[in-house]
C-alpha cells in the first residue's frame, strides 16, 4: 500500500519541498508535499504535511496534521518571515 | 455553520441559473463583475458552463450530458458542427488543432475554447436535436452511466427503461438540483459490468434469487464508491436486493437521503462515499427501509465474477471494453472505435456521424472509456465500413497502448491539474507502439492518466496509472508523474500500487518499456497484465525497473512553471471578445 494521504494538485502549497522524518538514531530524507488550508467546520487553520509514499523506509505511510487558530497560524506566518529575512541575510553575507 | 458555496446555491441555482447566463451572454463577458465572477461561475457549472483555468479568462469549457452514453441520430452530428464553429481557440493545440471534442469517462462530450457569448446560440442548435447540457456539472447528478449497447446487447435485466427514467423522474427533477456535491448513479444490465457500478455513489448490479424454484432478476444495491486520489472507495454492498419495479424508486429515496443529511459544511469530506463512511451501511439499510413502503430482501446472488469489462481476466472470458466489432441480439452488430485519450476532431466527429447514418441507424453510443460506438449495422455494411479512412485511423482492431488509453483534461484547461495529460500520453502511446513488441495474444495494456490526485482519468483502476506531479531534474521543475499499476474493475476491484514516482515525464516512456518487457519476459501463459502483477507483487517489478530516457520527446517537460497554455510561448492574449480580439487592447 502506498498511496499518497494529502491531494496533491495545482492548489498544493508546496508540491515538492525537501523534508524528513528523524528517529532517535535514524533520519528518512525525502521528497515532502505540505498544504496550508482552513477547517471550514471547526475555524482552525491546517498544516499538513507528506513524505513521498516511496521514499519512506522507517514509518508508515502517512501524513501529519497541525491545528493552529487563527491567530496562532499568523504568530507562525510572522515567525516565518522572520526567519525568512533572516536566511535571506546568512545568504547575503556569504 | 453552511459553507459558503451553499449560501451560492441557496441563492439562485439549478434551471433558474440558465436565464441570467442568458443576459450575461447578451451583454458579453465583461458584464459580470469581477468580485462576482466566482459565485457565477459556480452557478454556471450546474448548466454545463465550466470557466476555464488562469491565463483564459472569458474561454468556456461546455460539458454536454445524455443518459447512458446515447446519442440519437443526428446529434453527434449537430455537437460537430458546433465543435468546428465555436470551440476555436486563440491557439491550436500541437496534436489536434483547433475545434475538437473530448469524449469522458461519464460516456459524455466536453467542448473547449466556448466564448460566452455563443452559449445561447450553441443551446439553439443542440437542443433543437435534443441535445442538452443541463445537470452535467456543479454540485448535482451527473450523467448517469450504463452499459452504452443497452437493449441492443445481451443483459440480464433490461437496463435502458430504468435508466431513462432514472434521468426523467430524478435527475430532471429541478427540487434536487442542489445537493451536497457532484452525485453519481450507475445502473448495470449486462454480464460485463461496464457501468462500473463500484465506482458511483449508488450503483445497481443485476443479481437474482430464487424464489421455489423460480429464478427471479433484479438489482442489488452498492453505495458510496468513487475514485479521487484521497481516499478512494469501491461501492459497498448495503445487502438489498431490489425487483426491476423498485428500482428507480430506492435511488430516488437514496438521492432524497443524501439530499437531506449529506453534509453541506464541509466539502472536503462531504461526497456520498464519506456520508457512506460515517454512516455505515447498516444504517443507512436500515434508514433506508424506513422510508420505502416495500419489504426489503437481502441481497441476491450477483454476476460479478462474470464481470470482464476492465477486469483484467484474459479475453476468452469476455470483452474488457467495447473496442471491436460485436453482434447485437437483433442481428445487426455495434462497432466501437478506438480514439486515443479520446479526442476528435469536429471534422472527425461530423465524419462519424455521417458513417453512424450511412451504415447504420445515425445512433452513436459513447462508452466509459472515452470510445465512440457505431449502432446497427447490418453483416454485409461490415466489411466497407471498416474500410473507411476514419476507422482506419480510430481503427477498431488498435494496438493494445492505443486501445488502453484514456486520460483527463489536464493543465491544458483545468485549474486543478499539474501536468499537461493529452498530448504527452498519445506521444507515449504512439512511442510505446513503436517500441514495444507484445505478443498477440495481449489485447489489454490500460494505461490512464490523471493531471493530479483528484483522478479524473481514472488512474487508480488502470494497469498502468498515472498521475501528475512535478520533480527537479537538472535543477529544474520538470512535469513528472507518478508510475503505479495493478489496478481494476471486474469482481474484485483494486487500487493501483505506486511502482516509482515523481518520474520525469521524459523518462516515462522507457520505464514503461521495461516494466512492459518483464511483463512479456515473465508472464505464464496467457496471463494478463494485472494477473501477472497479482502474482509478481509489486516490489519485485519496482526493484527490476527504473525511470529512463529514450528518443521519447516530451511536448511540454518544463511547463510545470504552467504558462497559459502548456504549449504557448508567447503571452495570453485573454480575455478576448467572440471574435478572438483582445479585450485590454480597446481599454
Amino acid at each position: 500500500m502506498s498511496k499518497r494521504v494529502l491531494d496533491v494538485t495545482a492548489y498544493t502549497t508546496f508540491d515538492y519541498l525537501q523534508g524528513s522524518a528523524a528517529g532517535v538514531d535514524w533520519e528518512n530524507e525525502g521528497i515532502m508535499v505540505l498544504n496550508v488550508d482552513s477547517d471550514e467546520e471547526s475555524g482552525v487553520v491546517r498544516l499538513s504535511t507528506e513524505l513521498d509514499p516511496l521514499d519512506l523506509e522507517r514509518t508508515e505511510q502517512h501524513a501529519d496534521h497541525v491545528e493552529l487558530f487563527p491567530d496562532q497560524a499568523r504568530t507562525l506566518a510572522s515567525k516565518l518571515r522572520e526567519a525568512a529575512d533572516r536566511a535571506d541575510m546568512e545568504v547575503d553575507d556569504d | 455553520m453552511a459553507h459558503k458555496k451553499e449560501d451560492i446555491k441557496g441563492e439562485l441555482y439549478g434551471d433558474e441559473v440558465r436565464e441570467k447566463l442568458e443576459e450575461f451572454a447578451e451583454s458579453g463577458w465583461e458584464s459580470i463583475p469581477a468580485d462576482e465572477r466566482e459565485e457565477w461561475f459556480t452557478r454556471f457549472k450546474f448548466w454545463g458552463v465550466f470557466h476555464q483555468r488562469s491565463g483564459q479568462e472569458s474561454y468556456f469549457m461546455m460539458r454536454l450530458t445524455n443518459c447512458g452514453g446515447v446519442l440519437e441520430p443526428d446529434q453527434l452530428r449537430a455537437i460537430g458542427q458546433v465543435a468546428r464553429e465555436y470551440a476555436t481557440g486563440p491557439i491550436e493545440n500541437p496534436e489536434f488543432g483547433n475545434g475538437y471534442i473530448d469524449f469522458t469517462t461519464r460516456q459524455s462530450i466536453q467542448l473547449h475554447w466556448i466564448n460566452l457569448e455563443d452559449v445561447p446560440e450553441i443551446w439553439e442548435k443542440l437542443e433543437a436535436v435534443g441535445v442538452s447540457s443541463r445537470s452535467s456539472g456543479g454540485d448535482t447528478m451527473r450523467n448517469i452511466s450504463g452499459c452504452p449497447v443497452a437493449g441492443k446487447a445481451d443483459e440480464i435485466i433490461e437496463s435502458r427503461p430504468i435508466l431513462d427514467e432514472i434521468q426523467e423522474t430524478i435527475r430532471e427533477d429541478d427540487d434536487l438540483c442542489n445537493m451536497p456535491r457532484k452525485f453519481n448513479i450507475s445502473v448495470s444490465g449486462c454480464r460485463q459490468g461496464c457501468a462500473q457500478d463500484s465506482i458511483n455513489d449508488i450503483g445497481l448490479e443485476p443479481a437474482w434469487k430464487l424464489d421455489d424454484g423460480e429464478k427471479r432478476t433484479g438489482f442489488n444495491v452498492r453505495v458510496g464508491g468513487g475514485l479521487g486520489g484521497r481516499e478512494p472507495r469501491r461501492a459497498r454492498p448495503l445487502d438489498l436486493f431490489v425487483p426491476r419495479e423498485k428500482a428507480v424508486e430506492t435511488v430516488r429515496e437514496f438521492v432524497e437521503y443524501y439530499h437531506e443529511l449529506g453534509n453541506r459544511e464541509n466539502r472536503s469530506n462531504n461526497r456520498a462515499r464519506f456520508f457512506v463512511d460515517e454512516h455505515g451501511t447498516e444504517t443507512i439499510r436500515d434508514d433506508l427501509d424506513e422510508r420505502l413502503e416495500f419489504e426489503f430482501e437481502p441481497a441476491g446472488r450477483d454476476f460479478r465474477d462474470e464481470y470482464t469489462y476492465n477486469a483484467g481476466k484474459p479475453r476468452e472470458e469476455g470483452p474488457h471494453d467495447h473496442v471491436g466489432v460485436y453482434e447485437q441480439r437483433d442481428g445487426l452488430n455495434y462497432v466501437g472505435l478506438s480514439v486515443p485519450v479520446g479526442r476528435l476532431t469536429a471534422k472527425e466527429a461530423i465524419a462519424l456521424a455521417d458513417l453512424a447514418a450511412e451504415y447504420g441507424s445515425g445512433e452513436v453510443r459513447l462508452t466509459r472509456r472515452q470510445n465512440p460506438i457505431i449502432m446497427d449495422v447490418p453483416d454485409e455494411d461490415i466489411a466497407p465500413l471498416l474500410s473507411e479512412p476514419l476507422l482506419e485511423e480510430h481503427t477498431p482492431e488498435p494496438s493494445p497502448f492505443v486501445r488502453g488509453g484514456q486520460a483527463c483534461t489536464g493543465t491544458e484547461f483545468c485549474s486543478l491539474a499539474l501536468t499537461e495529460t493529452k498530448v504527452r500520453l498519445t506521444q507515449t502511446l504512439r512511442w510505446l507502439r513503436n517500441n514495444v513488441d507484445v505478443p498477440d495474444d495481449v489485447s489489454q495494456i490500460k494505461i490512464h492518466y490523471s493531471g493530479c490526485t483528484a483522478d479524473c482519468g481514472q488512474a487508480m483502476t488502470a494497469d498502468i496509472g498515472l498521475q501528475g506531479m512535478r520533480a527537479r531534474k537538472d535543477g529544474e521543475m520538470v512535469e513528472a508523474l507518478d508510475v503505479g499499476i495493478g489496478g481494476g474493475i471486474g469482481e474484485d476491484p483494486s487500487f493501483i500500487d505506486w511502482v516509482h514516482q515523481r518520474v520525469p515525464a521524459d523518462e516515462v516512456p522507457g520505464l514503461l518499456k521495461q516494466i512492459l518487457e518483464a511483463y512479456v519476459a515473465h508472464r505464464e501463459g496467457e496471463q494478463t497484465f494485472r494477473e501477472w502483477v497479482d502474482q509478481m507483487g509489486v516490489e519485485a517489478i519496482i526493484d527490476s525497473t527504473e525511470p529512463m530516457e529514450t528518443d521519447y520527446e516530451d511536448p511540454c517537460l518544463h511547463d510545470a512553471k504552467q504558462s497559459w497554455y502548456p504549449f504557448a510561448d508567447d503571452e495570453s492574449p485573454a480575455p478576448t471578445r467572440p471574435d478572438g480580439t483582445p479585450i485590454s487592447a480597446d481599454d
